[in-house]
Parts: C-alpha cells; sequence; structure tokens
C-alpha cells in the first residue's frame, strides 16, 4: 500500500482513479489543481505523485521541474498524465524528470503495472 | 620545287648563278681571245700567264661584285620582306628601322599588325565577356536548379539519364548518367506520359512509383533531343480514418444504453461488457490519434539559415534538418530576445549524435528556465509573417516540443528537429549534355560509361578473403560526373590486425556496417551497365564474384584494368603499382587517402582518364583494342574478362602492396 497525491483537475478522471486506487489499496488524496502543490508535496511527502500535465493555474510540467530543482523533493516520483499522447510529450516529460509517462485514455492494466514499476525503483 | 625553298635561299642561288655565269663569260672570253692570240702567234708575245691572270682578276672581282650585291639585297630586301610576311601572320608589327628600304611596305605592314592588334584585342575582350555572362548564367541556372526543390531530371532520345539535380538523386535512389530511367520507376506511366508527347503534346502531366515504391508526380516535356522530367513527392491522398471512426461510433453506441443500466445492480455480463467496450473506445481513440498526428515537415533548412539573426551562433556543423527556416529560425529569435531581456545571453549549440535527430541548444550560465514561463513564450506568434501561428504550433507542426534542461551552472533549452538525409552530389547537378551525340554502342574508350573501384579487405586471397569497404565513382564521356557509392561492409568475421595496420578499418568500424548481400546488391546497382575500372583487376574482381553466390549480385559487366593499360603504355620493364602508376603520371594522392577505398578510387579514375590520351596515340582507342592488346601482355598481366576474348589463368599476386589488392 502506497500514500499517493493525485493532481488533476477533471472531476470525472479523479473520481475514476479515486474509485481504482482505493480499489488496489493505495491511501491517495487529490489536489484539482497545480497552486501549492509543492508545498503540499514537502509537507505529506508521497511516496508516488500522478500528476497530470494539463492543469489550470500550474502546468505539470512546472510542477515535476520545481521539484527536480529542490534537492529535498528530487527524489519524489512522479507518474506524469495527459490526453496529449505525442512522443514528443512524453520525451519532455522524463527530460523534465518525471518518472513514468501514460496517455489518457489508459486502461488500469497499464497505470497498474506503471505504478509498480516506480514504486518499485529505489528512491 | 624551287618554291619550297625560303626566299632568301632561292635569292642567294639566284646571284651564285649570277657569280657562277660571270665567272664562265669571263673564262669563255679569254678562252676565245687566247685562241685567236695563238693563230697570230701572239700569245707567245704576250705570254699565256698574262692572259690567266687577268681572267682570274676580273673573275674574282665579279664574284666579290656580285658577292656585295647579294648581301645588300639580302639584308635590306629579302630578309626584311621574310620578317614583314612573318609580322602580317602572326600579328607582330616588325621593328621601326626593320624594311627601310622597302618603301612604305615596312609602315603598311606595321599598321595592318596595329590593326589586327586592336581587332583581336577587341575579339578577345567580347569572348571574356561573353564567357563570363555564360558562366555567371550557368552558376544561376545551376543554383535554380539545385535548390528548386522538385526533382528534374533530362533523358536522351533513348530514355538515358543525361542531367538530374539533387532532388531527383533524392527521389529516385541510385539515379545515374547514361543509365535508363525506366530502372528507376515502376513500368507504365513514363511510356504512357511518352505516348502522349509523341500523338503531339508538348508537356503531359503524370503520377509514378519509383522501384522503391514512392509516389512521384511531375510533368514531362519534350525537347529537341529527349524529354525534361520535372518530379516532385506526393503523399498519397490520406484517407479519412473511417475505420477508427467507425470504431468509436460502434463503442459508444454499445456504451450509451449500457450506462442507463448503472442505476440499479450491475450482472457480471453487463460489467464484463461495459469494460469491453470501454477498452474498444480507448483503442479507437488512440488509432484516431495516431492517423491524425501531423506528417513531418518536408521543408529543408541548413543549421545556419536558422541559426541568422542569433547574436552567438558560431561554429555550427554544415547540418542539414527537416524545418521551415523561417517559422524555426523566428522562434528561436524569440526565445534568445526573451532570455536576453531576462539578462541571460544565449548561444547556439548542436548536439548531433544521432543520425536521425539534432538537438538544438540555446545554452546560457544561469538558472534554468521555468516551464510555465517557457509555454507563455511558445503562446505568442514569433513569426510576423504568420501571425495566426503560435511557437507551440509551429512545434507540433515539426512533431516536436521544446524544454528546459540544466546542469551545474550551465541551462539550456532543448530543441530536437529530424535530420534531412544527405543530398547526393555536392553541388546538386550532374550533367553529361553530350551523351546524346555518343553513339550508345561506342566503344572507345574515351566515350565509355565506366565505375572505376577499389576494395579494402581481410586479406590479399580473393578466394578467401572478404570485403570491409568498397568504393566506386562514375566516369561519362571522359570526366567525373561526380557520382559516387561508399561503404564499409560487415565482413562477418574478425578483420585481422596486419590488415586493419594498412586500411585503418577495424571491428568497430564495421559493427553495424551493411553485410555482404546488401552492400553488394547496392554497388551492383550502382555499377549496373558500366565498365568496371580498377587497378588489379583479378584480385578486386575475384572478391566481387567469388561473394556472388553470397550476395546474389551478378558482377558480368565488361572491367578494364588499370595495371594492364599501364603496361600497354609502358611495357614490362616498369613497376605498375597504383603508387607507381600515379606518380608516373604525376597524380598525387593524399598520405591519409591512400588505402581508403574512395582514394584508390579517385587515384585509380584519374590515372584511367590520364591513360586514355596515351593508350590512343597507340592506336589503342577501343574497348576492343585493349583486349587485342592485352594478348601481347598475357604472362605479365591477368585479364579480368570472364568470357570470351579474354586472357584467362591470371594471378592476382604481382604488383599487391596490401590487403587492398593494389
Amino acid at each position: 500500500m502506497a500514500r499517493i497525491l493525485v493532481i488533476e483537475d477533471e472531476d470525472n478522471i479523479a473520481t475514476a482513479l479515486d474509485f481504482l486506487l482505493t480499489r488496489e489499496g493505495h491511501s491517495h488524496v487529490r489536489m484539482a489543481s497545480g497552486q501549492g502543490a509543492v508545498q503540499r508535496i514537502r509537507e505529506t511527502r508521497p511516496d508516488l505523485v500522478l500528476l497530470d500535465v494539463m492543469l489550470p493555474d500550474v502546468s505539470g510540467y512546472q510542477i515535476v521541474q520545481d521539484l527536480r530543482a529542490d534537492p529535498a523533493l528530487s527524489g519524489i516520483r512522479v507518474l506524469m498524465m495527459t490526453a496529449r499522447g505525442s512522443v514528443v510529450e512524453r520525451r519532455k516529460g522524463m527530460a523534465l524528470g518525471a518518472d513514468g509517462f501514460i496517455a489518457k485514455p489508459f486502461e488500469l492494466d497499464e497505470l497498474r503495472a506503471e505504478m509498480t514499476r516506480i514504486l518499485a525503483e529505489p528512491c | 620545287m624551287l618554291t619550297r625553298l625560303s626566299l632568301r635561299l632561292r635569292i642567294f642561288l639566284i646571284f651564285a648563278g649570277l657569280a657562277a655565269g660571270i665567272v664562265a663569260a669571263i673564262g669563255l672570253g679569254l678562252a676565245v681571245a687566247g685562241r685567236s692570240l695563238a693563230e697570230l702567234d701572239a700569245l707567245i708575245e704576250f705570254g699565256l700567264d698574262l692572259l690567266i691572270q687577268a681572267g682570274m682578276v676580273a673573275g674574282l672581282a665579279a664574284v666579290a661584285l656580285v658577292t656585295a650585291i647579294w648581301y645588300l639585297f639580302d639584308r635590306h630586301i629579302a630578309r626584311p620582306i621574310e620578317v614583314l610576311a612573318g609580322g602580317l601572320r602572326t600579328g607582330q608589327a616588325p621593328e621601326p628601322d626593320e624594311a627601310r628600304y622597302l618603301a612604305d611596305l615596312g609602315p603598311a605592314v606595321r599598321d595592318a599588325a596595329a590593326a589586327r592588334a586592336r581587332t583581336d584585342q577587341a575579339l578577345t575582350a567580347a569572348l571574356h565577356d561573353h564567357a563570363a555572362h555564360l558562366t555567371r548564367e550557368k552558376a544561376a541556372l545551376e543554383s535554380i536548379l539545385a535548390d528548386f526543390g522538385a526533382g528534374a531530371l533530362m533523358t536522351d532520345p533513348h530514355g538515358r539519364v543525361m542531367f538530374y539535380n539533387a532532388s531527383a538523386a533524392r527521389l529516385l535512389p541510385g539515379l545515374a548518367l547514361d543509365r535508363p530511367l525506366h530502372r528507376h520507376i515502376a513500368p507504365g506511366a513514363l511510356e504512357a506520359a511518352a505516348a502522349r508527347l509523341q500523338a503531339g503534346a508538348e508537356a503531359t502531366d503524370l503520377v509514378c512509383l519509383t522501384a522503391q515504391g514512392t509516389r512521384l508526380s511531375g510533368r514531362m516535356r519534350r525537347l529537341d533531343e529527349g524529354t525534361l522530367l520535372i518530379l516532385h513527392e506526393t503523399a498519397p491522398p490520406r484517407p479519412a480514418p473511417r475505420d477508427a471512426l467507425e470504431a468509436l461510433r460502434r463503442h459508444a453506441a454499445t456504451l450509451v444504453p449500457m450506462l442507463n443500466a448503472l442505476d440499479g445492480p450491475i450482472p457480471p455480463a453487463l460489467a464484463a461488457a461495459i469494460r469491453a467496450e470501454g477498452q474498444g473506445l480507448a483503442r479507437a481513440t488512440r488509432r484516431l490519434s495516431e492517423v491524425m498526428t501531423d506528417a513531418p515537415p518536408t521543408a529543408r533548412a541548413g543549421l545556419n539559415e536558422l541559426a541568422a539573426g542569433l547574436d552567438r551562433a558560431t561554429d555550427l556543423p554544415p547540418l542539414s534538418l527537416l524545418a521551415e527556416a523561417d517559422a524555426i529560425g523566428a522562434l528561436l529569435r524569440l526565445l534568445q530576445d526573451r532570455l536576453r531581456a531576462m539578462g541571460q545571453a544565449p548561444a547556439l549549440r548542436v548536439a548531433a549524435d544521432d543520425p536521425g535527430e539534432a538537438h538544438l541548444l540555446l545554452e546560457w550560465d544561469g538558472p534554468p528556465l521555468p516551464m510555465d514561463r517557457l509555454e507563455d513564450w511558445l503562446r505568442q506568434a514569433p513569426d510576423p509573417a504568420q501571425p495566426d501561428r503560435s511557437g507551440a504550433d509551429i512545434l507540433a507542426a515539426h512533431g516536436t516540443g521544446i524544454w528546459p534542461e540544466a546542469d551545474d551552472s550551465r541551462a539550456r533549452l532543448v530543441l530536437p528537429l529530424r535530420r534531412a538525409p544527405d543530398r547526393i552530389g555536392g553541388a546538386g547537378l550532374t550533367y553529361d549534355f553530350a551523351l546524346p551525340s555518343r553513339a550508345a554502342a561506342s566503344s572507345r574508350l574515351a566515350d565509355l560509361t565506366c565505375v572505376v573501384f577499389d576494395t579494402e579487405t581481410t586479406g590479399l586471397d580473393p578466394a578467401r578473403d572478404r570485403i570491409v569497404q568498397i568504393a566506386g565513382i562514375r566516369i561519362a564521356g571522359g570526366r567525373l560526373t561526380g557520382e559516387r557509392f561508399e561503404t564499409l561492409v560487415d565482413p562477418g568475421r574478425r578483420i585481422p590486425a596486419r590488415a586493419s595496420a594498412i586500411h585503418g578499418i577495424t571491428d568497430q568500424m564495421v559493427a553495424g556496417a551493411p553485410d555482404m548481400k546488401t552492400a553488394l546488391m547496392a554497388f551492383h546497382h550502382f555499377a549496373e551497365d558500366a565498365v568496371l575500372v580498377c587497378h588489379n583487376a583479378p584480385f578486386d574482381m575475384g572478391l566481387l564474384r567469388a561473394a556472388t553466390p553470397e550476395s546474389g549480385a551478378q558482377f558480368d559487366n565488361r572491367v578494364l584494368d588499370t595495371v594492364l593499360l599501364s603496361a600497354m603504355v609502358w611495357g614490362g620493364t616498369v613497376a605498375h603499382t597504383l603508387d607507381a602508376l600515379t606518380e608516373r603520371l604525376g597524380i598525387a594522392i593524399p598520405p591519409d587517402q591512400r588505402h581508403s577505398a574512395m582514394g584508390d578510387a579517385i587515384a585509380t579514375a584519374q590515372a584511367f582518364l590520364r591513360l586514355i590520351p596515351a593508350l590512343e596515340a597507340k592506336g589503342i582507342a577501343r574497348f576492343e583494342d585493349t583486349l587485342a592488346e592485352a594478348r601481347r601482355h598475357r604472362r605479365l598481366i591477368g585479364n579480368a574478362n570472364p568470357d570470351h576474348n579474354s586472357i584467362s589463368g591470371a594471378s592476382g599476386s604481382r604488383g599487391t602492396e596490401g590487403p587492398s589488392g593494389d
């Protein structure tokens, strides 16, 4: 069981993730915007951040860049999610320091496999 | 007959005859006088001696007088006439005191020479101007044809290629002068277009497929001698993504009524159906987004074009990228300007380790750029000529993105761009407009289309050793066409150290190189229809032929061996190694090029071109002449032509220096 922070502005996807993560036995908290996300991560130090790229205020890319720039937070594991599924978006996310990248719509198996892989990596 | 003697000699002979005649006349007079005196018995009184003395004095005086007159005549008339005649012929004005005894003739010749000099000068200047004008026009036309994007090529009345530009070479891989165009185009389209021209059309549109399956469209135009073809690549019309849309509609149509059942408890069969339909929906959406992805740009730009207007962009490698020069250039300038406004001094650098992609790096000393700020900048339109196109739109059209990176105190923006395939033929134009005037079947050495090639190998035994590098260059109409072929070959075995020591090619270098079959099929295509020329042909041809069962490439080309040609010119007493031959012909091989396949092929080609006139001077002007002559050198030289007329049983061992066979 892992502690997961979900940063996702779309309520329906957040609801689905809530259902899936609960069923998988993870404890999780959701933030509906990127504002204050870095501060929240600093305080709670989740095992994994499920981070949407397209957020209304701060972009997911900005959040992962801020995390990697902060030595205290650079080890936080981040799995990015985007509706823009192009190869270059993935390269951009990985270059900025994400640990994984999945394109929406994703299937449960895909999300589960990616989360398991990332959580198995040492911080 | 006398007219063949020079004027001065003839005048000399006239005066000599005159002198001889006078002496003879004096002698005759004295003889008559002597006889009369003898009849009068006066001879005893006057004395015979006295008479002879008088005769000799008179004779000598006459000869001296005639000689003096001849000398003056020669000096002042005969010689000046010759000088004036030479001056008239060559246009050189005679010296002012020359021909002063020939009245107005001297000044007249000087005037004529001056007039001619003026005419010559004017003519030379006009010719020079005209030549310069033609050179400028040629350069302008070459640059237009080289860069106007479409492939341009001309064929002679037999359909042989006599001109093509770099774009045509890119569209039709393996395109070469003097080769039938129809080899490169799937049958049908060319013939149909030619038939329309024959039916009276000046020009006609056509769509065709290349031998590689690329779809081209263009226009064929009739010329006085042959046809002009303008071709460009056309993407096949993209079909509407009907399948993906249909799948979306089907899954949505099935899901909607099922979702109405979610109010109550869900039977397992319904849950499974919903899951399956949801997964189908996801798959169809992915397929749709793959289909709808922007096609990569076809525009090409040099790295230096993209860097124009950037303050710090130096030492950029010559790199060609698939990019719109104006849009990407404007985006880079916008990024530079925004960074400068932040107090940074970005410099453009490029990382081009990947053959398919280059990373443009805008670097500065300072903190990395926040992603949010970069995305703000990308929402702006960098190119004033395209005010509705944001930086993000431009990147999407190029199938790329841009992101910040940082290490230590240095930060950068990374922009990956696809590299454009290398252009073939450098400057971009390859032509031989004399092609139609040469008979297709001509076997004159100077008319042959040849591929001069060389190999580097694992050793010296053509039956057992293997090729590690092969390079060839084409010759048409007695000159290098600029068409080249060069590849490393993975020999499928280790390269002995003693071989690597000579050609410098190591196991690491050939790892990942084309295998024997791929490399030799490509070379076979390059050399098709051409006469193969190499130095020590039994060795190189032996390698190619030994590899035939494996490569499938049957090299039944005619072959010329420069070792043999050298022997025909200089005989068997001198060395015929490539070094000795090139030294005799004054050809310098750069030391770092010697024992590279391309370096040796170029040296062999230059030697071959210089051997042709020397062979012609010896009456060996045709390919058949070389075969006949080769018989005389049978013990010295082998002949690599395998069929009839050949000298067989050759050994490839003489004159070799290392595992390049020469």
